[in-house]
């Protein structure tokens, strides 16, 4: 037998003979309550006008063991409630679905939010002017890159999974555009000449004005990247 | 929340304490009266005694408290108390806890049982001094701590560690002499 085991055996055992004494014990034997012929004793008034005071403080500590131990129970009925619930919540679809969109809007919104800097700017004071103030239904900013000299905002629509990038470019060294084999329209923005090429649904709007390029690309309907483009102030 | 928590709790929850004064008063009342023989000193005792019990009541179940584990407990309490009343009153100091061999005492702590000696360390545990036969409970029947056994037996808790080491020392060495016979 191992010390450790032989140690425990031993404190089990002397506890147990400890208990057992206590039957020939003669304090057990002499206050016990065959003993005790019925002559007991009546305890004054005062005492028990005192005794009033230490069952107070008596109940005070047995309701904080009491109330201690309820707190526990609760604490763990929440965690297991919370257990399941993340369990049913994962595992079913008709949950999980409406639960992650919730906490994709909020992403987006804090998204949002992260690139939005103060004073709602999406970009530097430089770039003000060439920001779309249009923006379709259900489109947000997710994510903005800015240069010296240029910029871009993407945007996106969670709801039927569409994107678009609008460009800027202040200095553009070339006035190309890339037609992708799709249809190809001229429009006027503002006086500005606009090239809208389609293609499934796709669509870039491409607008120079000198050498500054103004560039949407991405699944948005017509209507909206138009209207995204006519709403930059600086070409207005 | 307090509320809800009122509404979970019967009355049966927090009356531990009522039943045990109900059921143990005439036996404090007892052992009180034995040592100090004087009624009204008695049941200073007696409130002194329960104070101290509020302070280990986590230590009794709900269903021990017709145990004879619950009683002895009691009694100790009672009896320790009383003692210290009257010392008190009597102007008597406290005296002076002499541990001999008190080193070699430390290293007492592999105390070995089997089961083929338990019947005679119940014989050694009747024959150890008062004090040493409540430390022993107090320690490991009851599982006190050094504070409140020293709350219990009015001494310090240093004094309780040695105690205790004396009483498993004799304990041991009753044993061995048994053992020779």
């Amino acid at each position: 037998m191992s010390e450790d085991l032989r140690k425990k055996k031993s404190e089990s055992l002397l506890k147990l003979a400890l208990e057992e004494q206590l039957e020939q014990d003669e304090d057990m034997l002499r206050y016990s309550e065959d003993n005790e012929d019925g002559n007991f004793h009546v305890f004054s008034q005062e005492h028990e006008e005192r005794m009033k005071k230490i069952f107070k403080m008596a109940d005070k500590v047995e309701r904080k063991a009491a109330y201690r131990q309820k707190y526990w129970q609760l604490a763990a009925g929440i965690i297991i409630f919370l257990c399941v619930s993340a369990f049913t919540v994962t595992n079913v679809e008709a949950f999980r679905i409406p639960v992650i969109r919730f906490f994709k809007e909020i992403q987006e919104k804090s998204t949002l939010l992260g690139v939005v800097g103060e004073e709602n700017q999406v970009v530097s004071e430089q770039f003000q002017q060439y920001v779309p103030t249009y923006v379709p239904d259900n489109y947000v900013i997710v994510k903005v890159q800015e240069n010296k000299e240029e910029f871009y905002i993407k945007y996106e629509n969670s709801k039927n999974n569409s994107a678009y990038i609008y460009y800027y470019w202040d200095k553009m060294n070339t006035t190309e555009i890339d037609t992708e084999e799709g249809t190809i329209q001229e429009i006027d923005i503002h006086g500005n000449l606009a090239y809208v090429v389609q293609k499934e649904n796709e669509i870039k709007i491409t607008m120079n004005k000198g050498r500054q390029r103004f560039y949407l690309n991405g699944k948005v309907p017509y209507e909206d990247a138009v209207k995204i483009i006519e709403s930059i102030e600086e070409i207005k | 929340m307090i509320i809800l928590l009122n509404m979970i709790d019967s009355e049966e929850d927090l009356s531990k304490f009522h039943r045990l004064y109900n059921r143990y008063k005439n036996t404090m009342y007892s052992v009180a009266y034995d040592i100090c023989k004087n009624r009204q000193d008695a049941e200073d005792i007696v409130e002194e005694s329960l104070i101290k019990m509020i302070g280990i009541l986590y230590k009794i179940a709900e269903d021990e408290i017709h145990t004879a584990r619950c009683k002895n407990l009691i009694i100790t309490v009672t009896k320790n108390a009383a003692i210290d009343f009257v010392r008190k009153r009597e102007n008597e100091p406290i005296p002076f806890e002499c541990v001999d061999g008190y080193q070699e005492s430390r290293n007492v702590e592999d105390l070995y049982i089997d089961t083929e000696n338990y019947q005679e360390l119940i014989a050694c545990i009747s024959q150890l001094d008062e004090k040493y036969k409540d430390i022993l409970r107090l320690k490991i029947l009851y599982e006190l701590n050094s504070k409140e056994i020293a709350s219990i037996l009015n001494i310090s808790e240093i004094n309780v560690n040695m105690r205790f080491m004396r009483a498993k020392k004799l304990l041991k060495e009753k044993l061995k002499e048994r053992g020779r016979q």
